[in-house]
């Protein structure tokens, strides 16, 4: 494939020459004091990593509509952020026309709620880190596409260590452009080839009511989720989950109930809502505070209904939700 | 609130196995609940009075009739409630003869469901609002696809009676497959003077606009003004049609998709139709032997055609009777499933065949062998059990009718749907045959399935009577049971545009939300259930309606 070869520090001119114009902007992260963390550019990069070994939310979450024409944006971030935001394009929740969407190959990364102090943001430290310690996020071992191949370009590392910029669309043709050099066949092979093959995980509900017992109901799952893209949720309100006066006369109609109601009901209606275009990064249970794994379910149950439908949630641009595709002859195997 | 509840006697029909009585009295506790009442026959003029009554002094702003299944007497109550100035859609029907009282003997039992059921009615009812019924401006004008004996009837009936009419054909002529045949059973017409005779009454119409060697290549908007684009050999041309009766007509079954019947690799080997094209060039010895095969692609559930074509047991019969008449010493064998003589006169027509030495033998046909002296017919007698091998002159096929080939693009484009064999679905088998699920789409003639000539002639007419039902007056009402959105909670995100069939829902660019269009809107609810958001509700049946009916349903009384 032809790409660009990226040396040492040209990928921070490469950005800083974009962010020149005051209307233009990057989102990528910040190595900072207290670690990495995600961070919109404007004018100039300060502190630029293209890495970042520590997941807190997944960026895609600010992008949700974003409509505005005129600034120019470019995202420098993980497979999985890009997918997602690949979905809520897909939901017309994101206007593509001015964003260019740079994936960046991953190595996973830590929990922000675990010890980040010693973890490097090299790539090929950060390789060797993950070799040595079992502390990645379980969310980041199960993934399905650490490869920085989705989105409209993506930077890879070769076996070498160097860097790559390869582009999959025209908006990606027009970064690539920003690069200085000339195109050229790399010879080497990624670091990261394919996907790997991942063991089989929990996607049954035998243990779903116990570990969802000890849910709060404080909806941070959802509120961190970047596909759960609803402006005004079915949740809020008194709609589905009455308080006060509306719960006592449920109460006294129907009998009693568990406090905080509908914590199974909410789980499962999230799930339908966003099992087709879950991408799998974890975020949920990231924000929930009271450590319920809720990747394992998430994660596994949507993978297997996108299966069904050979889908992949933010593989590409044109490939449709199956929600959002109506066909008479599909799941003809589902019908008996 | 003020609720009427009035619980129907039937006569002896509800009253012998549910406690009435019971019933009106238990429904008095409910607050809401102004007149609780049971009555012999409610549907009686006194039983109506009694209602009419009730609504003027007590001023009842609801009315649950607990009796018989709502579509029975229907409109009946509507009127009721309509004379008395309260609106039609605050009435609330609750089945408590079909679902209750006709179902078991046991009283006890009895009573408690019905018990339920109008609970769920009375809670449903609670959040009932007043509907109107919406009157929309439509085109007297129909758009006809298919220029065959369907479409050509349907034409002839629309033009008389003063409508527009735009008649596309794909072909370069009219008359479809009947213009080819040279034999119509049992009339003995020529298919092309039948079709020139309905020509020459289209033909001096003013308001008859045919386009031959046209495709249809856009189709917007919604009963009473789809917008539909022509794809002209002249160019593109755009009109608006109020209805659309889609009269596509089969194609005729490819027998090549069976291999073991070696058909096209011999000419010895035809189908019924090209037996009827050229039945008077065949060349055949003095006494020639002729197989005639029925069923060929119908009731063959490995082809995926499990249907009976009804027309093909005809045709082989007059194969036969053709064969008999050229030669008196010919040898003629059907090999058949069971003979499927449909039409008035086929039985009788059966049995001349049979008198005139056609020989009919019950077999499954496992395959034909080529030889330099014949055709080797190899098979299994099912009467007798026996296998059979026999050589034969001519191998007649008698082919079935397959979906026309534009099934699917019309489908697509028009947004209806298609049956399990891959025809044009009904609306409702028995009550709705003529109709498709959306509003003013009719369909027409062998492309809902197999029908002979007669029967689409009378098809493309009753379609065509309907439709001038609905556009007759220029104007039309909808039914008020259609989705809003609740524009604050939309999130834009479209997905109801792909679910909605009727294509109704439009897209806002500007504020990012959707809204519907009410005259296209059928009603049917699946914007409102693939919603994630729940910002779309169907009138008269929102959410909180349906959920407070179920918990009637389970709550401990």
């Amino acid at each position: 494939m032809l790409g660009k070869k990226i040396k040492n520090g040209n990928i921070e001119d490469t950005l800083n020459r974009f962010l020149k114009d005051d209307q233009h902007l990057v989102l990528g992260f910040e190595k900072g004091e207290n670690g990495v963390s995600l961070r919109a550019f404007k004018n100039y990069l300060d502190h630029y990593s293209l890495l970042n070994p520590i997941f807190s939310t997944n960026g895609a979450l600010h992008l949700r509509r974003l409509f505005s024409k005129g600034t120019k944006i470019i995202l420098m971030l993980r497979p999985c952020e890009i997918r997602a935001y690949i979905e809520l394009i897909k939901l017309n929740q994101i206007e593509r026309e001015d964003i260019i969407a740079v994936s960046i190959d991953c190595f996973g990364a830590l929990s922000s709620k675990d010890k980040t102090d010693d973890i490097p943001a090299e790539a090929d430290q950060l390789r060797e880190y993950f070799k040595k310690t079992d502390t990645m996020r379980w969310a980041c071992k199960v993934c399905r596409e650490r490869r920085g191949v989705v989105g409209d370009a993506g930077i890879r590392i070769d076996r070498d260590g160097l860097f790559w910029a390869f582009s999959y669309t025209e908006k990606g043709d027009s970064f690539l452009s920003l690069i200085e050099g000339e195109p050229e066949e790399s010879r080497t092979e990624m670091l990261m080839s394919g996907s790997e093959k991942q063991d089989q995980f929990q996607n049954d509900m035998k243990t779903f009511s116990k570990d969802f017992a000890k849910c709060t109901m404080c909806m941070n799952c959802r509120d961190m989720c970047p596909v759960c893209y609803c402006i005004d949720c079915v949740f809020n309100g008194d709609e589905y989950l009455p308080k006060g006066d509306a719960l006592l006369n449920k109460i006294l109609r129907s009998g009693p109930v568990q406090l905080p109601q509908g914590k199974e009901l909410f789980h499962f209606i999230r799930m339908y809502h966003v099992s087709q275009t879950c991408v799998g990064c974890g975020a949920c249970e990231e924000a929930c505070p009271q450590g319920i794994p809720l990747t394992k379910y998430f994660k596994g149950i949507s993978e297997r209904l996108q299966g069904m439908f050979s889908y992949m949630s933010g593989r590409s641009f044109d490939e449709s939700i199956p929600y959002l595709t109506f066909l008479e002859d599909e799941l003809k195997n589902a019908e008996d | 609130m003020k609720t009427g509840i009035f619980i129907c006697h039937c006569g002896h029909n509800i009253k012998h196995t549910v406690n009435v009585k019971k019933l009106s009295e238990y429904f008095k506790k409910y607050p809401n609940v102004t007149v609780s009442q049971d009555y012999v026959f409610v549907c009686s003029e006194p039983g109506q009075d009694m209602i009419r009554e009730s609504i003027e002094k007590k001023g009842l702003d609801r009315v649950i009739i607990a009796s018989c299944t709502p579509s029975l007497h229907g409109e009946m109550f509507k009127d009721v409630l309509k004379k008395s100035n309260l609106n039609p859609f605050l009435l609330r029907r609750v089945s408590i003869r079909e679902h209750c009282s006709w179902v078991g003997d046991d009283v006890e039992k009895n009573t408690e469901k019905a018990k339920r059921l109008i609970l769920a009615g009375l809670y449903s009812a609670a959040h009932y609002v007043p509907l109107e019924e919406k009157r929309v401006d439509v085109t007297r004008s129909a758009l006809i696809i298919g220029g065959g004996v369907s479409g050509l009837s349907a034409a002839a009936f629309l033009s008389k009676m003063g409508m527009q009419v735009y008649l596309v054909e794909k072909e370069p002529e009219l008359g479809g497959h009947v213009r080819t045949l040279k034999n119509i059973w049992p009339a003995g017409k020529d298919g092309k003077s039948i079709i020139d005779e309905m020509i020459e009454e289209l033909t001096g119409r003013e308001n008859v606009e045919i386009f031959t060697s046209t495709t249809i290549s856009g189709f917007e908007g919604f009963f009473g003004n789809y917008e539909v684009t022509l794809d002209t050999p002249e160019g593109e041309k755009k009109l608006t049609a109020g209805g659309v009766i889609i009269a596509i007509g089969f194609s005729p079954f490819d027998p090549r998709i069976k291999p073991e019947l070696q058909y096209g690799k011999d000419d010895r080997i035809i189908t019924t139709l090209e037996f009827e094209h050229n039945a008077d060039t065949l060349q055949l010895p003095e006494k020639p032997r002729v197989a005639i095969l029925h069923c060929v692609g119908s009731r063959d559930e490995q082809i995926g055609k499990p249907y009976c074509s009804r027309v093909c047991c005809i045709n082989a019969l007059r194969v036969g009777e053709a064969m008999k008449d050229k030669y008196k010493d010919s040898y003629v064998e059907s090999f058949y499933m069971d003979v499927r003589a449909h039409p008035r006169g086929g039985e009788e027509y059966f049995e001349d065949t049979q008198e005139k030495g056609v020989l009919f033998t019950r077999a499954n046909v496992a395959e034909i062998n080529l030889s330099p002296t014949g055709i080797v017919i190899r098979g299994e007698d099912t009467l007798f059990g026996e296998t059979f091998e026999r050589e034969f002159d001519l191998v007649v096929l008698s082919i079935g009718m397959s979906p026309p080939v534009d099934n699917k693009l019309i489908a697509s484009l028009l947004k209806i749907t298609l049956d399990k064999d891959k025809f044009f679905m009904e609306a409702h088998i028995k009550l709705r045959p003529f109709d498709t699920a959306v509003k003013g789409i009719f369909i027409a003639g062998s492309c809902s399935g197999p029908k002979d000539v007669e029967e689409s002639i009378n098809h493309g007419r009753a379609s065509a009577v309907k439709l001038f039902g609905f556009l007759n007056l220029g104007y039309a009402y909808v039914d008020p049971f259609i989705s809003y959105v609740d524009p604050k909670r939309c999130s834009g995100c479209r997905m109801c545009e792909q679910a909605c069939v009727a294509k109704a829902i439009k897209y806002d660019e500007e504020k990012r939300v959707v809204h519907v269009e009410e005259a296209a809107c059928m009603g049917c609810g699946l914007c409102n259930a693939t919603c994630p958001s729940s910002a779309i509700s169907l009138k008269g049946y929102i959410d909180c309606m349906i959920d407070d009916e179920i918990g009637a349903l389970l709550e401990a009384i």
